[in-house]
């Protein structure tokens, strides 16, 4: 296994990173801002590019388990930095750390599929709906179509 | 965009085995003008390289609108023969090579460790992943699965082509393939133990292109050929086919078809090896199960044997010794994936009625569902096309100009083409091993 | 000015950042939820007797071949390109069972997908067409998260979610599955069941009730006899005698119901009919505590009130039952019937809590048939190939027994049914759209056979 200021300069490198400008635009096209009442600059593409940029205990933040993963700040950054391919390198560096107290593994394969704050939106978009519902939540989607195929096949 | 552009991604990959390097090449628009695309195209690319070459390539229609547009054609000069070989992979391995970026995939040389080749987003890989030899089918698609995951389709050699046996077959996935000529040891040879392709991409088409043509509606709709679905009633055409098709009474779970494939020809079956859990196995090889179960009452088994060990089931059925019981059937079948095994049958592969020559040019697999020269033009038409040769078969309705119609509406280019196709397959049938080099 | 640099120059403004972060008060935040709020779906006074009749697709995996033409057909519509792979219909193929299945968006009555979303991206249209509104969509992939079975799809090629939209209404992968596996519908326009039962209802009511002056429990007029399966069960109790006239027509009902399961209770029962009137004026149900909801307790109620006719030699259970009250009521009335009267609205009143309370957990003429439907010749069963099972669930809301297991059909499974239980109203066979909930003889497989010969 690398030791873990190699994965960071990785990461930093696949994404781009260093390019950062700090305009925020990322910010305002995060959909974060829409699920957690506490959205603040820890959490924010921003924020979490910067911490990378200063140092390697940004793996143990547990604010890089926010992000869900949609690449809009890609998208919307003049520099090209994508923050989705920092932040999912960053969480593979912290799964081989076993620091996993945010994340849900897939209850079939067991694949880390889901960062429990994500998780604990849709749960709470979903709360009128009987509890065996959110159970699908519990495995990753391609076992969930697995499962209904043995189910309905 | 031109006539040849649509479904086409215009790349061919060439990787040599020997320094294991890769590179990405403009497809030679010219060469696929005169020789239109698929086995044609193939033998012209291997006059470019050496004799040992071994080319998997698509052909204009391969994943296009056209039906049972699934086929991916594998060119090499068997050394058993004196001519050329061309061996057709369906299921979905044709369209997965052009969603993996790619039309042409050339391999040449050989590698010093076992090698596999990882196709995706217009790149070729390879890539050695240690202890791969030896493992059975299965074994190997798992271990491939965990470390290159995401492929969609797969070409993979067996234990037998590893011990160097004169009946190894290629096989797509765990399914097997019709492959009778000898590319698994082709493959072998090279060191080569899988190709696999990532495809994710698309191909482009024109905004007037049918997706589904009037001839192919007519031929949905028409009740003739196509009622009767599945293995069985491709089986019973085969002499003593009735028989073969007796033994799976009962044993029969649901169709499977190829890509885009209107013709389910395949079907699940399902036996109790031990315990009540029943083992699922799909049917592909006609003339396979045909001879395996004029052999022997266990021919499932067999059968699954087989796959496992990427043997030819032809060889195997034409090699054993009739009514043994399973067990001693199971030895003769592990010493046929043997080096030097040898069965008494001089004529494998051949079929009745058809010239044993023309048949082992065009893979020495495909069975005859019509009859003498209209099979060759049939099936040549097929490989050039990048059409599933069974599929042309059944579907007699659906004749040369309905199929390029899905290429281009306009009267003079089909004219043209169907002229150049005409030349080509001409060529094709007299099998010639080009010169390296030629003008072929 | 390399990075170090850069950061030491900007720490100081950093720290201040953070000091006003940190004193600032919560301020209430505009999000889009605020902005395009959940509307409910309206409800139209059409919808009482005029289903919505909105387009789905049904796919028969029976016929599935797995040769992905729906999937290659439909990413020509996403991404004007031959992609199977970048589709909003995905077909697995599971090698050891040899099955396919095509995985698309059943276009739920009441999408989990929608309530997921965190930019409100995803509507359902008056057509019944759930679409993601692309102008708000970010690709973040919590629909597919939040949907039992995955079906937007993540294209892995351009990591952009594709979810099935009906082709607007003509759908591309029905056109072009070659095995019509996929097809099309709007479901069964008709629901005559509905009309007929409330008919037999108010007629049986009509005639107990009204016409008849007496009671149903133990009543004779020269020749004609009507007698409680129950009243009978307590009457050779009491008397410790078997009186064959009066046994007769108890027996005629018992054998309806081995016939065809509790009819009575859905159909004839007078005061099931009131039940289900108070049901149509309290439509917001408050439900029991667990510990009430036993099934078996109407088998105790049958049970005591057979004993207690032993006991003491006379039918009491008889005095109180709501069905022989009601059947007595009409006509000339002594002043200690009049005050049995207030039985009925009493146990009328349990309808509030849940439908047809008073049916599932104490009526012991329930009970009685329940125990002759052991006998059965018919059954509801719920086809699987037809049930949209998690998309739609109305068979499970419309029963008045709750004998449907609506977690089962979330769950993707289309569930058995329990014939006791069964009132037989056919509410759900009625309901059912797609004519997967059917009634059948016993001894009929559910799902017809698949190998092919």
């Amino acid at each position: 296994m690398k030791p873990r200021h190699d994965k960071i300069e990785e990461a930093k490198k696949l994404s781009g990173a260093p390019g950062c400008v700090e305009c925020g635009r990322c910010v305002a096209a995060c959909p974060m801002a829409e699920m957690y009442v506490n959205f603040g600059i820890e959490m924010s593409p921003r924020g979490i590019i910067k911490k990378a940029l200063v140092g390697d205990n940004i793996v143990e933040d547990r604010n890089i388990w926010y992000c869900t993963e949609c690449n809009s700040g890609t998208d919307a950054c003049p520099q090209g930095v994508s923050c989705r391919d920092l932040i999912r390198k960053l969480r593979e560096a912290a799964i081989e750390e076993n620091l996993v107290a945010d994340a849900r593994q897939c209850g079939s394969c067991g694949r880390y599929f889901l960062a429990v704050p994500v998780e604990n939106f849709v749960f709470g978009r979903l709360e009128k709906e009987p509890a065996n519902v959110l159970k699908a939540l519990e495995t990753c989607p391609s076992c969930r179509r697995e499962i209904y195929l043995l189910r309905n096949a | 965009m031109s006539l040849y552009q649509p479904f086409t991604n215009g790349k061919i990959g060439v990787v040599d085995l020997t320094t294991l390097s890769v590179y990405t090449a403009e497809l030679p628009w010219d060469a696929c003008q005169e020789h239109v695309g698929g086995a044609a195209v193939n033998a012209w690319l291997l006059s470019q390289y050496e004799s040992d070459t071994l080319i998997f390539g698509t052909g204009p229609l391969t994943g296009s609108f056209a039906p049972a547009s699934a086929l991916l054609v594998g060119t090499f000069r068997s050394p058993r023969y004196d001519h050329l070989c061309h061996v057709p992979f369906m299921l979905r391995s044709g369209p997965e090579m052009k969603f993996s970026g790619i039309d042409y995939l050339v391999i040449r040389g050989a590698a010093k460790e076992s090698c596999t080749l990882s196709v995706g987003r217009g790149q070729v890989r390879v890539l050695t992943i240690p202890e791969s030899t030896g493992k059975s089918v299965p074994e190997l698609l798992q271990m491939l699965r965990r470390s290159a995951p995401g492929f969609r389709a797969s070409i993979v050699t067996g234990p037998a082509a590893d011990q160097g046996s004169p009946f190894a077959s290629a096989s797509i996935g765990s399914h097997g393939s019709l492959d009778k000529v000898g590319l698994a040891a082709r493959m072998a040879a090279k060191n080569l133990k899988a190709v696999l392709f990532n495809g994710i991409e698309g191909l482009p088409f024109r905004e007037d292109h049918p997706a589904l043509s009037k001839a192919t509606e007519t031929m949905l709709r028409d009740s003739g050929a196509l009622a009767a679905q599945g293995f069985v009633p491709i089986l019973k055409k085969l002499d003593d086919g009735s028989e073969a098709a007796g033994a799976l009474r009962g044993k029969l779970g649901r169709n499977r078809a190829c890509y885009h494939c209107p013709c389910p020809c395949m079907t699940y079956a399902a036996f109790s090896k031990s315990g009540p859990e029943k083992e699922g196995l799909l049917l592909m090889d006609h003339a396979g199960w045909a001879a395996l179960s004029r052999k022997s009452e266990d021919a499932l088994p067999l059968l699954k044997r087989c796959l496992e060990l990427g043997l030819d089931p032809l060889a195997a059925g034409t090699g054993l010794r009739e009514d043994r019981p399973l067990r001693e059937a199971m030895n003769a079948v592990e010493a046929l994936a043997a080096a030097g095994a040898s069965i008494d049958e001089e004529d494998y592969p051949s079929a009745p009625r058809i010239d044993t020559r023309i048949f082992r040019i065009l893979g020495g697999g495909v069975m005859p569902l019509v009859s003498g020269t209209t099979w060759s033009d049939r099936v040549a038409e097929a490989m050039l096309l990048g059409i599933c040769p069974i599929f042309v078969q059944i579907a007699g309705r659906l004749d040369r100009s309905d199929l390029l119609r899905f290429l281009t509406s306009d009267a003079e280019e089909l004219k043209a083409l169907a002229a150049r196709l005409d030349d080509a397959i001409q060529v094709l049938q007299e099998g010639k091993i080009p010169e390296a080099g030629s003008e072929f | 000015m390399d990075q170090k640099d850069r950061i030491d120059e900007t720490d100081e403004i950093d720290q201040t950042d953070q000091k006003m972060e940190a004193s600032r008060q919560p301020e209430p935040q505009l999000r889009l939820e605020d902005l395009r709020p959940r509307v409910p779906e309206k409800k139209k006074f059409s919808d009482w007797f005029m289903p919505r009749r909105n387009q789905v697709i049904l796919f028969d995996p029976a016929k599935c071949t797995g040769c992905g033409t729906c999937e290659m057909i439909c990413s020509t519509r996403n991404v004007a390109k031959v992609a199977p792979s970048q589709a909003s219909v995905k077909v697995l193929t599971d090698e050891k069972l040899g099955k396919s299945f095509a995985v698309l968006c059943q276009h739920c009555r009441r999408p989990l997908c929608l309530e997921a979303c965190p930019t409100r991206a995803i509507e359902k249209g008056d057509d019944g067409i759930v679409r993601i509104n692309d102008l708000f969509c970010v690709d973040c992939g919590l629909c597919t998260m939040a949907c039992p079975e995955a079906a937007p799809l993540r294209d892995p090629a351009n990591q952009v979610v594709h979810k099935c939209d009906l082709c607007e209404g003509d759908p591309l992968c029905v056109k072009h599955c070659p095995e019509k596996a996929l097809t099309t519908t709007r479901g069964k326009a008709l629901r005559w069941i509905k009309a007929a039962r409330w008919g037999v209802q108010a007629l049986s009511f009509l005639f107990l009730v009204i016409l008849v002056v007496g009671t149903f429990c133990y009543f004779r007029a020269g020749t004609v006899e009507l007698s409680c399966p129950t009243g009978t069960l307590q009457n050779i109790a009491s008397s410790g005698t078997l009186i064959l006239v009066g046994a007769s027509s108890a027996l005629a009902l018992l054998i309806l119901t081995v016939l065809f399961g509790r009819v009575f209770c859905g159909w004839v029962c007078p005061f099931g009919f009131v039940l289900d009137l108070v049901d149509k004026i309290t439509p917001k149900k408050i439900g029991w505590p667990n510990f009430l909801k036993s099934r078996m307790a109407k088998y105790g109620v049958l049970g005591g009130a057979v004993g207690s006719s032993a006991a003491l030699g006379f039918q009491a259970f008889c005095t109180v039952c709501p069905i022989g009250t009601l059947c007595r009521s009409y006509g000339v009335q002594s002043v200690m019937q009049s005050a049995e009267l207030a039985i009925v609205p009493i146990l009328a009143a349990t309808e509030i809590a849940e439908r047809r309370s008073w049916c599932r957990y104490l009526c012991p003429v329930g009970a009685t048939m329940g125990i002759a439907s052991l006998l059965r010749l018919l059954k509801i069963v719920i086809g699987a190939r037809k049930c949209k099972k998690f998309s739609c669930i109305q068979c499970a809301e419309v029963c008045p027994v709750g004998i449907i297991d609506a977690d089962q059909l979330r769950e993707g499974v289309s569930p058995k049914i329990p014939m006791t239980e069964c009132i037989m109203c056919l509410r759900c066979v009625d309901r059912c759209p797609y004519s997967a909930a059917k009634v059948r003889f016993r001894w009929q497989k559910a799902t017809p056979g698949e190998a092919n010969q």
